[in-house]
């Protein structure tokens, strides 16, 4: 299309969109502050910073310092543990929190779903080094809630938790849903707040069980938001939590095999002995990394999506 | 309109990445700042007069209690603005960083070249990496031509082993210069057996202590391995009492100070005979279960009559603290000697940086505080009469309404981090020689280092040591608490290592030691 | 079969809903135990804690930790103050800015909706990093030690724009916003009188989600304040234990008796049990204040809007 044309089209289409446009200058003045401005430190996963030149003029060096992200044999596990839980993760606490939405919604008693609710969002609100505490407390090999009270009452002796990595690919997922599957649940629960009941009566009269209602109204209801959290969810697939990863791991090296994520060992590779090694560059080169294959997959879920489901891709 | 909002968006992302080169003029992280220091420091020397000196304002950032909220912050401010205005021609402001907020507000203000001109900047803040990539300055020329004071204060180790790549970058506080390390263990049960505290000279010979612990005191681990300022106890074995010292440098690499050379830490006869000699006492109940893995504070385990040891690092006064915290009498088994390593040389130094505006006077202000006890006590105690009283044998102690150190109105409690902490005032609750003592540790009992002063670069084989730091930092703490079988673990890391290139490191480092040597 | 569909025609049969009770009574214990023991390692005596470790029956309680927590109380009464302003006024500048945000992005007549829907989508998944909006914030906007700087970092744009747009999008019909543009109504006053009305379950949750991040978010104080009087709540009780980490960390760098001295300080500070004590504290505001937002959750309460 001819530039000026196109030119013309935009200026047209400002015009004519005035007051909706102006709606977005609040958040897109923040989005600007917040994250494009500061957006050039992604140079300097590119380059051997020199703070007498300047970022901006400092020495490029390609692709040199993320190198240490695959240069050896660990770069296979990281990636396997990262990718593994983060499904894991995104998958089981989709369903869980969905069901706990639903279950929540069919409690008739008020007050006990108050209750309810109010308890399970609690332990979002704990730090990661208080559940660290929490967990060690159950796990603790020697004096452990689980080790001492359940397993010597029933005669079985006490297992080292922290030195087995098998235990932990069910033992991280579990203290994950803990945290999180409470507040995760509460979106869901506004999702189905806004279904309109019409539709269930209707339902109702054409003689549906519940579980037919659920199905064929509810979960269809929710798919929007549902897909949009897994667009999202897989934006962060190699991501990690790293206080779960780290600190309730009690960073303890036998467990590794298993716990050992992208993030953990970035502040790994960052905190120990230096030899003049550029760890800012180093931790925006992971970062990056990051981002681009988050970036990557959010575009082909989306690109999927609307094939499927126009109405709900996100871009 | 696709095509429109794609090309819409990367301008948008074009002139988001050249505003900030148009901010405050300077582009980020950078502030370029005066010429090089030597040219700067010329044209000083060549005014004839300190009043020609233009008026400047210096901001020294430093970790401190309480940051800047003392209540007396402002009136100590005052006093020492008066007189570096009288002795520099320059306001110089403290801006103390709360202890909470230090360790990331300061490598920041480096980074984003913030308008501080003085920094705090020990190693373990980034200072060998800032040294590398010019975000603090070279000092040589500029202590020669103003800080003199410093380098004759300075004994020889803090001054070459601060430095990197032959250049010195940062100025040691004047204050102990290494710290031993050592056993420490409850007196009463030492007395009770009738150990010697003084026949320990290997590792091995506390196992019949260990033993007559374990077998005669119940409920008692002779070993414990907990939390709370831990530290090596540095004694050969038997089998390698012979071998001579070899440091840990990390990635797997040992570097043995009595032959000069690099060698796999992992294969020297200490490590092969430590760690399965700990692995051992494990095994046999003398270290606790859960070494490497448990919350438990060391002192408080020896305070509730659960443990008999703990591994400290060991500083004049060490024994007394570790009484008080441990609830009872300890005594110590010595350890390590004081070498002085070029960590131990960096722990608290302070830097200029990159943005500094007058570096010169920056040196000048920084030498008063090494040369002028009035000024050094100013920054770290404040006003006389009103943060402390100066009692007849020298010592200070608490101004009237005061009733701990915590509400005298001025105590940021920085006499470690910059200047000549033995100079510095000495409170009624410390022996009035301590200082004197202090100089007696610091004059006897180091050990330098034999490769105090050289630094590494890795750039040539920098894969390897990422490779090789990766697998040592997977079975580091699982050697040393004896968390599985020492023989195999051992045998897994020396092949990992191999494969992944140490021998290669090993080769570059000693290259490079070996060329540095023959320079000296 | 029918008295039933009348009195409760959404329903389920009893015993479902005994399991059902079942299941949320056991995930209940699940949360609440952990956070019990917390609570009551918080009130256990600091010495008692070191004897024994964690326990649901303390040798001594002790309400050492608390005290200590909010010993300077002009401190915590400022804090609070600080971090009830941030809360409000961030969640609020939130809400009102991502839903308007939003709006524009949920017409299909808005020529722009994909170029921004991709402005947003980018800032979710790439960052500059630290360094550099430490850059912006403190060289650029000289908003270094302001409230700006803690309301500031959270506002912007993201997971929450997209849910508000899908929102709309299923919930506000679009022959509603088009009788009202026919009867001359602006965009904003559609905003208001009909989009507003019908989103307030999605309101409600994010607007609980904004408190409840600026409430947790001791960082950008870490980062940008220097004034106490601009201390929040979650940094004063970080302080005190950072304090003692930084002391633990460095103490063989003090050396001589600055080091004895620090270690004799952070020795009496209940490290363990005060951790506890402020993660209950923090905990505590929005327990109380999550009962009020979850009227907003109740089925129908858009529809009700609709029709009336």
């Amino acid at each position: 299309m001819c530039p000026l044309k196109a030119l013309q089209r935009l200026l047209k289409n400002i015009k004519s969109n005035k007051s909706m446009l102006l709606m977005m200058l609040p958040v897109f003045t923040f989005v600007v502050i917040n994250s494009y401005l500061p957006m050039f430190g992604v140079i300097m996963a590119f380059k051997n910073i020199d703070y007498r030149s300047g970022i901006l003029r400092s020495p490029w060096v390609g692709l040199r310092n993320f190198r240490y992200l695959f240069s050896n044999d660990l770069a296979f596990r990281i990636t396997r543990n990262t990718v593994g839980f983060s499904l894991a993760f995104i998958a089981i606490g989709m369903v869980l929190a969905v069901s706990i939405a639903i279950l929540l919604n069919e409690i008739r008693a008020k007050s006990a779903k108050k209750i309810y609710q109010t308890i399970i969002i609690l332990p979002n609100f704990l730090s990661i080094v208080v559940v660290s505490y929490v967990v060690y407390a159950f796990l603790d090999p020697v004096n452990g809630l689980v080790n001492k009270s359940i397993l010597e009452k029933l005669g079985i002796k006490g297992i080292s938790w922290y030195s087995k990595p098998e235990y932990w690919i069910a033992i991280a997922p579990i203290v994950n849903f803990w945290m999180s599957a409470g507040i995760s649940s509460i979106i869901y629960l506004a999702g189905i707040a806004g279904i309109d009941p019409e539709l269930y009566e209707a339902a109702i009269v054409d003689g549906a069980s519940k579980r037919r209602q659920i199905w064929s109204i509810t979960l269809p209801m929710l798919k929007p938001i549902i897909i949009i959290s897994l667009i999202m969810s897989l934006g962060g697939l190699i991501r990690s939590n790293f206080g779960l990863f780290y600190q309730v791991t009690l960073n303890s090296q036998l467990l590794y095999s298993v716990t050992d994520t992208i993030d953990t060992y970035v502040y790994r590779a960052l905190t120990v002995a230096g030899y003049g090694t550029d760890n800012v560059a180093r931790a925006a080169a992971a970062g990056l990394y990051q981002s681009v294959v988050g970036a990557a997959l959010v575009a082909l879920a989306n690109f999927a999506i609307r094939k499927i489901e126009p109405e709900s891709a996100l871009f | 309109m696709k095509k429109l909002s794609v090309s819409l968006l990367a301008m948008l992302c074009a002139i988001c990445l050249a505003l900030p080169g148009c901010a405050s003029g300077k582009a980020p992280v950078n502030a370029p700042a005066s010429q090089a220091p030597a040219v700067q420091g010329e044209s000083s020397a060549a005014a004839p007069v300190a009043d020609a000196k233009p008026f400047v304002t210096l901001r020294f950032a430093f970790p401190a209690g309480n940051g800047g909220e003392q209540r007396d912050q402002a009136l100590v401010q005052a006093a020492i603005s008066a007189y570096t205005k009288e002795r520099l021609n320059a306001d110089v402001i403290l801006n103390p960083l709360d202890w909470s907020v230090a360790g990331e507000r300061i490598p920041l203000m480096v980074q984003s070249g913030e308008d501080v001109d003085i920094v705090f900047m020990p190693d373990w803040m980034g200072y060998y990496g800032y040294a590398k990539s010019g975000a603090i300055l070279p000092l040589d020329d500029l202590l020669a031509e103003y800080g003199q004071g410093i380098l004759s204060t300075l004994p020889e180790s803090l001054i070459e082993g601060p430095k990197y790549n032959g250049v010195l970058y940062g100025i040691a506080c004047n204050k102990d210069i290494s710290f031993t390390g050592g056993l420490f263990l409850t007196k009463a049960l030492v007395d009770k057996h009738g150990f010697d505290v003084n026949s320990i000279k290997q590792v091995n010979q506390l196992e019949p202590w260990l033993k007559t612990i374990k077998d005669n005191e119940p409920g008692i681990t002779p070993m414990f391995f907990g939390t709370g300022n831990l530290d090596w106890l540095g004694l050969p074995t038997e089998e390698s009492k012979d071998e001579g010292y070899v440091f840990d440098k990390g990635a797997g690499v040992g570097f043995n100070n009595v032959t000069e050379k690099f060698v796999p830490y992992y294969e020297t006869v200490f490590a092969q005979s430590y760690f399965k000699l700990i692995y051992d006492w494990k095994q046999k109940g003398y270290i606790n279960e859960d070494a490497g893995l448990n919350q438990t504070d060391n002192a408080a385990e020896i305070k509730a009559g659960r443990a008999w040891t703990l591994h400290s690092s060991s500083q004049p006064g060490q024994i007394e603290t570790w009484s008080i915290l441990a609830g009872q009498p300890m005594t110590l088994v010595k350890g390590r000697p004081a070498y002085v390593t070029n960590s131990a040389t960096c722990g608290a130094l302070v830097a200029l940086t990159n943005a500094n505006k007058d570096p010169a006077r920056s040196i000048e202000f920084l030498n008063l505080l090494y040369t002028d006890p009035y000024i050094e006590n100013l920054c770290l105690w404040g006003i006389e009469g009103t943060n402390y009283i100066k009692e007849a044998d020298g010592r200070i102690s608490l101004p009237p309404g005061a009733e701990t150190w915590n509400d005298n109105g001025y105590n940021p409690g920085t006499s470690w981090e910059y200047g000549n902490q033995l100079t510095s005032y000495v409170t009624t609750e410390s022996e009035a020689d301590q200082w004197e003592k202090l100089e007696q540790f610091n004059k006897t009992e180091m050990v330098p280092a034999a490769d105090l002063g050289w630094s590494f670069d890795g750039t040539a084989v920098q894969d390897e040591l990422d490779a090789c730091n990766a697998i040592n930092s997977e079975y580091s703490s699982i050697l040393k608490n004896g968390m599985d079988d020492a023989e195999q673990t051992l045998a897994t890391i020396n092949k990992r290592l191999h494969d992944a290139g140490l021998d290669k490191i090993l080769a570059e480092m000693q290259k490079q030691y070996d060329e540095w040597l023959a320079v000296k | 079969m029918a008295k039933r569909k009348m009195h409760d025609p959404f329903g389920v049969s009893a015993p479902v809903s005994v399991a059902i009770h079942a299941l949320f009574i056991l995930f209940s214990l699940a949360c609440i135990l952990p956070v019990l023991l917390v609570a009551i390692v918080s009130l256990t005596d600091f010495t008692a804690f070191r004897a024994n470790g964690y326990s649901f029956f303390p040798a001594k309680w002790s309400l050492f930790a608390y005290k200590y927590l909010l010993s300077d109380f002009g401190l915590i009464a400022n804090a609070y103050g600080v971090t009830a302003f941030v809360c409000i006024v961030g969640s609020l500048l939130q809400v009102v800015s991502q839903s308007l945000f939003a709006y524009p992005l949920c017409r299909k007549d808005f020529p722009f909706k994909g170029f921004f829907s991709v402005f947003i989508l980018i800032t979710m998944l790439f960052s500059g990093g630290l360094a550099p909006s430490y850059y912006i914030y403190v060289r650029v906007l000289h908003i270094k030690n302001t409230i700006w700087s803690l309301i500031l970092p959270m506002l912007g744009g993201g997971y929450t724009i997209f849910v508000y747009r899908m929102f709309y999008k299923i919930n506000i019909p679009m022959e509603l916003i088009d009788a009202a543009k026919i009867d001359g109504a602006s965009e904003g006053s559609i905003y208001a009188r009909i989009v507003l009305p019908l989103s307030l379950p999605i309101l409600a949750t994010f607007s609980l989600f904004g408190i409840i991040g600026y409430w947790n978010d001791f960082f950008s104080c870490l980062l940008y304040i220097d004034s106490t009087k601009l201390y929040n709540i979650q940094f004063v009780m970080q302080r005190s234990l950072r304090n003692i980490q930084f002391i633990q960390d460095n103490i063989r760098y003090m050396g001589g008796s600055a080091a004895s001295e620090m270690q004799k300080i952070t020795a009496q500070l209940p490290a363990e049990t005060l951790r506890m004590a402020m993660a209950i504290f923090g905990m505590g505001p929005i327990v109380l204040a999550y009962p009020f937002f979850q009227r907003f959750f109740i089925k129908g309460l858009v529809v009700g809007a609709i029709k009336g």
